[in-house]
C-alpha cells in the first residue's frame, strides 16, 4: 500500500529509458510523439524532431506557469538544466513548441557517445523531475528572501512594533496551480517560512475525513514527530498571513492548512531541496490518501453486506422444489419422510 | 453503556417475535390487489393497523415496529456520537439500500427520524423462518455498531499514519 | 365538479367501513381529577416507601378515554414510579414486583413501557424501562406484548 507519491514523473521516465537504453538492436532511432499528463493540469510532449530523429523535443505545459514566471521560473529550468548543457539546449521565445510553456532539445546522438552511463540516468532523471523543478523556483524565490530577511534582522528586536509591521507587509508569493480557487501561498518571514494550501473538498464526505487527517497533522507534532513543520488549519477563513491576497469567502467547502517551516528545514543543501520538493506535492498526497480511505470503507462495507446476505440465507429453508415447497430430505431413521407443509 | 444492551436486544426480540404474526390478507379496498396494509394510508381501515412499539435505549438509540395484519415495519435509529459516524453510517445504510433486492426485507428508503428501515410482509414469512428472521435483525443491529467504530478506529489510525510518513521526510 | 376524479368515494358511503373514532372502546371516560388524585396518592405511597402499593394503584387506573393531558399526567405518575422503584430496589428484586401483581395489571404494565420509551423523557431513562420490560418478559411471557399490539383501549 503506497504511502508517498513519487515526485519523479514515472511516464517520463520510462519514455527516456526506452529511448536512450534502447532494447535490442539500436540501428537506427525511433521517431517517437507522446503526450504525457501529469498532477495539477500539467502536460509534458516528448516528441522526435521531424528532421532529425536524433534529437528529442521534450516541451511542459503546466497551469501556473504565467505565477510561476513572476518567480523566474525560466531563469531557474535554465539555471538547473545547465550542468547538463552539452545535451540539453534550453528553446527560448518562439522556438518554444507552440501552446506548451517551456521547451528543451535532447541531443540523442551526443548523449550516446559521449555521456556516460552515469550522466545519462543523472539526465533522466532530471527531465522526470521537471515539474518538481518548475514549481520549485516559487520556492526558491522566497526562500532566497526568507535568506536575506533572516540576515537583515540578524541583530534587530524583532518583537519591536516596526519590524512586526515590515515582515506582515512582506509580500505573498502566489501560485495559482490548479482551477477553481485551489492555490499555494508562501510567505518568508526571519525566522522561518510560511506555506499556505487553499484546497477545495468535493464533497461532505471528503471534508469530513480531510478534517480527521489534518487533526492528526496538527497534532503529530506535538505528539511524536517534534522536528516537524507546524500545521495549522482552518475553513472558511484565511489564515491571517495571507489575508492580504486571498479572499474570505462564504464556501464552506474551503479549507486552509498552513505549514511553517523553521530554520531546520530551510538549510541549504540537500535539506532545503528535499523540503522544496516534499511541500510541493503536499495537495495531492492528502486528497489521494483521502480517496484510499474511501475505497477501503467502500471494500468494507461490500463485506459485510455479504456476511449479511449470508446470515439471511440462513433463514430461508434449504431446497424449494418447482412449486416453491421446501423440500424436506429428512427421513427417519426406520426411512418414513415427515409431511411437507407441518412445520 | 454496554449493560444496557442486553436488556435491548432482549425486548426488540420479544417485541419482534410478538409482531411478526402474519397472514395474507387482499386488500378491503381494491380488488385483486394485495398490499403491505402498514405501508398504506389506513384511513379507511384502521383496523388493520396494530399500536405502534417504540424501543428505546436512549435517545439516540430507538426501534420503531409498526405492525399490521400483513406486514411489520421495523425502523432502527442508529448511535451517531460524531460527524465522522454520521457520515459512515449514513453511507453504510445507502450502501445497503441500494442491494436492497438481495436483502428481500429491507426498505429503500428509511422513515423520517431513523436510519434505516425494514419490511417484513406475510410473503416473506411464509417462505422464510421467523426465528430466523428475527435473528438477522438483532445481529444486524449488533453489527453494525461494531462495524461503525471498527471503521473509525482504522480512519483514525490511518490519519496518524499518513501525518507521520508525511512529516517525518522534512527533517 | 371538475375535479371529480379525486372524490374520496368511499367517504360517502355510510356503514362501510370503521372510523378510528369507531375503535375507541366503549368505556367511561375518566376525568381529570381523579388522575390527579392518583398521583397524589401514588407520591404518598413512594414517599412512604409502599412500592408496590403505589405500583398496584397506578397500574389499576389507566385512563383508557380521556382527553390528551389526562393521559399524560397518568404516564408521567406510572414513569415516577417505575423509576422510584427501580433506584431504590436491585435489578433482581423487580422480579418480585411483577409476579405480585395480576395479568390485567402486566398488559397494563407493558403498554406503559412501550408508552414511555416513546417518549423523550423516558428514552432518556432507556437502561432501566428495560430492565423492567426484561423481567415482564421473564415472569409472562410474549403475552402482554400482543396484547398491547392488539387492544383499542390504548393508554
Amino acid at each position: 500500500m503506497m504511502l508517498q507519491i513519487d515526485p519523479k514523473n514515472l511516464l517520463i521516465q520510462k519514455t527516456l529509458t526506452e529511448t536512450i537504453f534502447p532494447e535490442g538492436d539500436s540501428g537506427s532511432p525511433k521517431s517517437l510523439d507522446r503526450i504525457i499528463s501529469d498532477f495539477d493540469y500539467t502536460n509534458y510532449h516528448i516528441s522526435t524532431l521531424p528532421d532529425n530523429k536524433d534529437l528529442l523535443l521534450i516541451s511542459l505545459y503546466l497551469k501556473c506557469w504565467t505565477d510561476l514566471a513572476q518567480y523566474g521560473v525560466e531563469k531557474y529550468l535554465s539555471t538547473k538544466y545547465a550542468p547538463f548543457s552539452e545535451y540539453l539546449t534550453v528553446l527560448t521565445g518562439n522556438d518554444i513548441e507552440t501552446s506548451f510553456n517551456f521547451s528543451m532539445v535532447l541531443n540523442l546522438e551526443n548523449l550516446n557517445s559521449l555521456g556516460s552511463e552515469e550522466v545519462k540516468l543523472a539526465i533522466i532523471d532530471e527531465l522526470a523531475l521537471l515539474k518538481r523543478n518548475a514549481m520549485a523556483s516559487a520556492f526558491e524565490k522566497a526562500f532566497a528572501r526568507y535568506d536575506e530577511l533572516a540576515a537583515t534582522y540578524a541583530d534587530s528586536n524583532t518583537y519591536s512594533e516596526e519590524v512586526q509591521a515590515e515582515l506582515q507587509k512582506e509580500q505573498v508569493l502566489v501560485i495559482n496551480y490548479r482551477e477553481s480557487d485551489e492555490s499555494i501561498y508562501i510567505k518568508p518571514s526571519f525566522d522561518r517560512v510560511t506555506v499556505v494550501f487553499l484546497t477545495i473538498f468535493q464533497d461532505e464526505t471528503d471534508k469530513i475525513f480531510g478534517k480527521v487527517f489534518l487533526q492528526e497533522f496538527v497534532d503529530a507534532r506535538r505528539r511524536s514527530v517534534q522536528t516537524a513543520p507546524q500545521v495549522l488549519y482552518s475553513h472558511k477563513d484565511p489564515p491571517l498571513d495571507i489575508q492580504s491576497v486571498a479572499l474570505s469567502s462564504n464556501d464552506e467547502n474551503k479549507g486552509y492548512i498552513t505549514f511553517v517551516l523553521f530554520p531546520r528545514h530551510l538549510v541549504k543543501g540537500d535539506r532545503r531541496e528535499n523540503c522544496i520538493t516534499h511541500v510541493q506535492f503536499f495537495r495531492n498526497y492528502f486528497h489521494y490518501h483521502i480517496k484510499c480511505s474511501k475505497a477501503y470503507m467502500h471494500s468494507r462495507m461490500r463485506l459485510r453486506v455479504k456476511e449479511y446476505l449470508k446470515v439471511l440465507k440462513r433463514a430461508q429453508p434449504e431446497a424449494v422444489d418447482e412449486d416453491g415447497k421446501a423440500i424436506d430430505n429428512r427421513k427417519t431413521a426406520s426411512g418414513r419422510r415427515f409431511e411437507v407443509g407441518r412445520v | 453503556m454496554s449493560q444496557s444492551l442486553k436488556p435491548y436486544l432482549t425486548a426488540v426480540r420479544a417485541s419482534l417475535t410478538a409482531a411478526i404474526c402474519l397472514e395474507d390478507f387482499s386488500s378491503q379496498l381494491v380488488e385483486r390487489h394485495n398490499i403491505p396494509e402498514i405501508e398504506v394510508d389506513n384511513g379507511h381501515n384502521p383496523e388493520l393497523i396494530l399500536n405502534p412499539m417504540v424501543i428505546a435505549r436512549n435517545e439516540n438509540e430507538k426501534i420503531l415496529i409498526e405492525a399490521s395484519v400483513n406486514s411489520v415495519r421495523i425502523s432502527i435509529k442508529i448511535k451517531q456520537a460524531d460527524e465522522i459516524e454520521q457520515i459512515l453510517v449514513h453511507k453504510f445504510t445507502r450502501f445497503l439500500e441500494a442491494r436492497a433486492e438481495n436483502f428481500f426485507i429491507l426498505r429503500r428508503v428509511p422513515l423520517k427520524g431513523y436510519d434505516i428501515s425494514f419490511l417484513v410482509t406475510n410473503f416473506h414469512t411464509e417462505e422464510m423462518l421467523k426465528s430466523k428472521l428475527v435473528d438477522f435483525i438483532i445481529e444486524f443491529m449488533e453489527d453494525v455498531d461494531k462495524e461503525i467504530s471498527e471503521m473509525k478506529l482504522f480512519l483514525n489510525a490511518r490519519a496518524r499514519v499518513i501525518a507521520e510518513a508525511y512529516l517525518i521526510p522534512f527533517d | 365538479m371538475s375535479d371529480w376524479r379525486r372524490i374520496d368515494i368511499d367517504a360517502y358511503e355510510p356503514d362501510k367501513f370503521l372510523s378510528k373514532e369507531e375503535l375507541v372502546p366503549d368505556l367511561p371516560e375518566t376525568p381529570y381529577s381523579e388522575i390527579q388524585k392518583v398521583s397524589q396518592q401514588s407520591r404518598t405511597y413512594l414517599s412512604s416507601g409502599k412500592f408496590s402499593e403505589a405500583l398496584a394503584l397506578v397500574l389499576d387506573t389507566p385512563p383508557y378515554v380521556s382527553d390528551e393531558q389526562t393521559k399524560e399526567t397518568h404516564t408521567e405518575t406510572v414513569f415516577e414510579v417505575l423509576c422510584s422503584i427501580r433506584n431504590n430496589h436491585q435489578v433482581g428484586e423487580l422480579k418480585s414486583f411483577i409476579q405480585s401483581l395480576t395479568l390485567d395489571q402486566q398488559d397494563v404494565l407493558v403498554k406503559y413501557l412501550y408508552k414511555t420509551m416513546g417518549k423523550s423523557y423516558g428514552a432518556k431513562q432507556g437502561g432501566l424501562l428495560l430492565n423492567w420490560f426484561e423481567k415482564v418478559v421473564e415472569v409472562s411471557g410474549e403475552g402482554p406484548i400482543v396484547r398491547y399490539l392488539a387492544d383499542r383501549r390504548t393508554v
